[in-house]
């Protein structure tokens, strides 16, 4: 065997031991003892000859680590789920927020209005009778204890009703862009729970 | 050194594939098991692409998390182990990426290396590991990446080429060249020259 062999078998044999011929590893072994200049590679020749599966070199950090290799995963898959999720909420809530304020101002606006209506009328009918939202318990149950996506839902359905709302009277008042909404056309179901959940928020 | 295999699939055991339903229907500790039997081989794998314990655990670890994140996208069209393999690949690209422009050095991966004694002197006090991990990590990146995977791994040259995206022809000759350079490199270390 020629050094030019010996490399061509031992590319062979790096490819795959059961491929090799029979005998292979042995006269490889012959032609590394008897050449100075393939030498070298006896040690090389050696991993390759295994089955691949016990090609390891010396490096396998042992049985404690692989023990507990599973959980150092498991926790860093907590680790790096808990920042995301607190990126996200801390981004959803500005919409949110802004959402909420423009929603305050927005009943501000109505509320003036509403009074100096309400003022005229129990000035002629001397009434003191107050609305149902004005009179309710705070903090609201199942508002006041986090649940965003209940809040979320009240108003996505108020500003669907916003949509569809007409022209109403004392655009002046109304500081946002477009014509003020008619939020006397919400019904008092979801005007009653919109402004409790304003009232819970610490705005 | 611990040399004892762990099968990716025990022959009777779950398939990889079932083991894989059970984390997607929500059965998290089905994710443990795909750990443990696949952790060595990402691993070791890791370990011939970056020559350190620590770049190679950090890319294990790495590999898995993201395995976690992605594996609702897993199509089973190449085995879990190829999957794997194919993340741990992007994973030590990055980390070397990381290390080359200044994230931290990669560690010497020339430990255990003593020149300068006959190689079979060195293979009998248990050096052989260092010294051919020394010299696989002198190979040019594309023929270490051949010889982790084919060498070390004992995936098929289709395997291979598929997830280095190469033909079967253009791996074994990578695998050649790879072999001969190893030759060359051992050769040299022989005569205490490195």
């Amino acid at each position: 065997m020629d050094c030019g062999s010996f490399e061509r078998e031992l590319a062979g044999l790096a490819a795959g031991p059961a491929a090799a011929e029979r005998g292979c590893v042995s006269r490889l072994r012959q032609h590394a003892r008897q050449c100075p200049e393939c030498a070298g590679s006896a040690g090389l020749l050696e991993v390759l000859g295994r089955p691949a599966a016990q090609r390891e070199l010396g490096d396998d950090p042992g049985a404690a680590y692989w023990e507990a290799f599973a959980g150092r995963v498991r926790a860093r898959i907590d680790r790096d789920e808990l920042a995301p999720a607190a990126k996200v909420r801390g981004r959803s809530r500005v919409p949110f927020l802004a959402a909420a304020a423009a929603a305050l101002a927005l009943l501000g606006a109505w509320a003036l209005w509403r009074d100096s209506t309400d003022t005229a009328t129990r000035r002629g009918s001397g009434s003191d009778e107050q609305p149902a939202w004005a009179t309710a318990d705070l903090p609201p149950p199942g508002l006041a204890d986090g649940d965003v996506s209940a809040q979320a839902d009240v108003l996505a359905g108020w500003a669907a009703s916003l949509g569809a709302a007409t022209d109403g009277e004392g655009s002046e008042a109304w500081g946002g862009a477009g014509p003020l909404p008619d939020v006397a056309d919400l019904d008092d179901d979801t005007r009653l729970a919109l402004l409790r959940w304003l009232n819970a928020q610490s705005l | 050194m611990a040399t004892e295999i762990q099968p990716s699939e025990p022959a009777d055991g779950e398939p990889d594939a079932a083991v894989v339903e059970r984390f997607l229907a929500g059965d998290s500790r089905a994710f443990d098991e795909i750990v443990a039997r696949h952790q060595r081989a990402v691993y070791l794998a890791a370990r011939r692409l970056l020559g350190s314990h620590a770049d190679a655990d950090e890319a294990a670890q790495r590999t898995f998390v993201r395995a976690w994140r992605s594996l609702r996208g897993f199509r089973g069209e190449a085995s879990l182990r190829t999957w794997l393999m194919r993340i741990m690949l992007n994973v030590t690209r990055t980390l070397r990426a990381e290390r080359v422009s200044g994230e931290g050095p990669l560690a010497d991966a020339t430990e255990a290396v003593a020149p300068g004694r006959r190689p079979d002197e060195r293979i009998g006090s248990g050096q052989l590991g260092g010294l051919l991990r020394a010299a696989v990590a002198t190979l040019p990146p594309r023929q270490r990446e051949v010889v982790a995977l084919k060498v070390f791994s004992d995936m098929t040259h289709r395997e291979v080429a598929g997830l280095l995206g190469l033909s079967e022809g253009a791996v074994k000759a990578h695998l050649h060249q790879a072999v001969a350079n190893l030759r060359r490199r051992l050769a040299r270390h022989a005569g205490g020259r490195v």
